[in-house]
């Protein structure tokens, strides 16, 4: 199949670069609250709040808000729909990859 | 402010240097979680655990039998007692990290020789007991050295190091409970400076 061909199927969700680091990050630790994922990609507060309502409306990452004594806290989970789509897409990217250095 | 890290995919697919976004997210995860000393505090407590046991086990066998069970027990709910610490100290500081599933690999390099080691030990079988210590402290210094990798350089001094003690306590003709003893007061000793140190910086 032409390496081109292989590129329209992958997920656009999570091609994007903000989400693809979202969900590379929380792949190993299972979740992390704002503050971390907002340092860790260099994202500003509403960049990075747009993109985990994108990941959410996927299914790919679940958002729980609550309060740590009086500080509010922001918790983003990775799914299995989540992992498995990010594990997809890195299949579909080294299938390109191998098929344009063969 | 745009990272590297955010053109790298586009740059994936025009040079073929692949950034791989697991490896990425591992590397900010395992240099997130050497921040706080947490770890190693952990670490502190099962290694010290190993040592009173090694003690209790000349004066009261059955308890110390009883206390190596404990042990292992307690080497995996340190995890779980790390993360809720992390859930109160992380968020007014560097952010929240979760501690992850715990990998096939750390339990094939860590808990499952450990594991047979305890059960050797209670069961009485002590004369391959300094062996097997060895060969668990060369795996789990291999496990350690391999996060270095992830930009945490001390973790290649650790890992170094509990290499040198298993080809110590491979060559060594101590008594098995002897060489338990030294070996897990002086691992225990070095993750309680390192760990009380990273903790107090972090807090700071």
């Amino acid at each position: 199949m032409n390496r081109w061909t292989n590129l329209q199927d992958v997920d656009r969700v999570v091609h994007e670069p903000a989400r693809l680091m979202i969900l590379g990050i929380l792949t190993t630790c299972g979740q992390a609250d704002f503050a971390f994922l907002m340092n860790e990609t260099t994202l500003t507060k509403g960049n990075l709040s747009s993109h985990l309502v994108k990941l959410e409306e996927a299914g790919y990452v679940s958002i729980e808000k609550m309060f740590r004594g009086k500080v509010p806290l922001t918790l983003a989970r990775i799914t299995p729909a989540g992992r498995a789509a990010l594990l997809r897409y890195r299949k579909a990217m080294m299938g390109v990859l191998k098929l344009e250095t063969a | 402010m745009q990272t590297g890290l955010q053109h790298r995919p586009v740059y994936m697919m025009n040079t073929t240097t692949a950034a791989d976004p697991l490896l990425e997210g591992a590397t900010r995860v395992i240099r997130a979680h050497s921040r706080d000393g947490l770890a190693e505090l952990g670490y502190f407590t099962v290694f010290a655990g190993g040592a009173g046991i090694a003690a209790a086990k000349l004066w009261w066998p059955g308890g110390a039998g009883f206390a190596m069970l404990a042990l292992l027990a307690f080497s995996f709910l340190v995890r779980h007692g790390t993360d809720r610490i992390r859930q109160r100290i992380g968020p007014a500081r560097t952010g929240y990290v979760g501690q992850g599933s715990l990998r096939p690999s750390h339990l094939l390099f860590v808990a499952i020789p450990g594991l047979v080691i305890g059960l050797l030990f209670w069961l009485g079988f002590e004369h391959p007991g300094v062996p097997l210590l060895a060969i668990a402290s060369f795996l789990g210094g291999l496990e350690i050295l391999k996060g270095s990798y992830s930009g945490v350089p001390r973790m290649a001094v650790l890992g170094a190091f509990a290499i040198v003690l298993a080809a110590g306590l491979a060559l060594s003709s101590w008594g098995f409970l002897f060489n338990l003893l030294v070996w897990s007061a002086v691992m225990a000793a070095i993750y309680l400076a390192l760990g009380s140190w990273l903790l107090w910086s972090y807090l700071k």
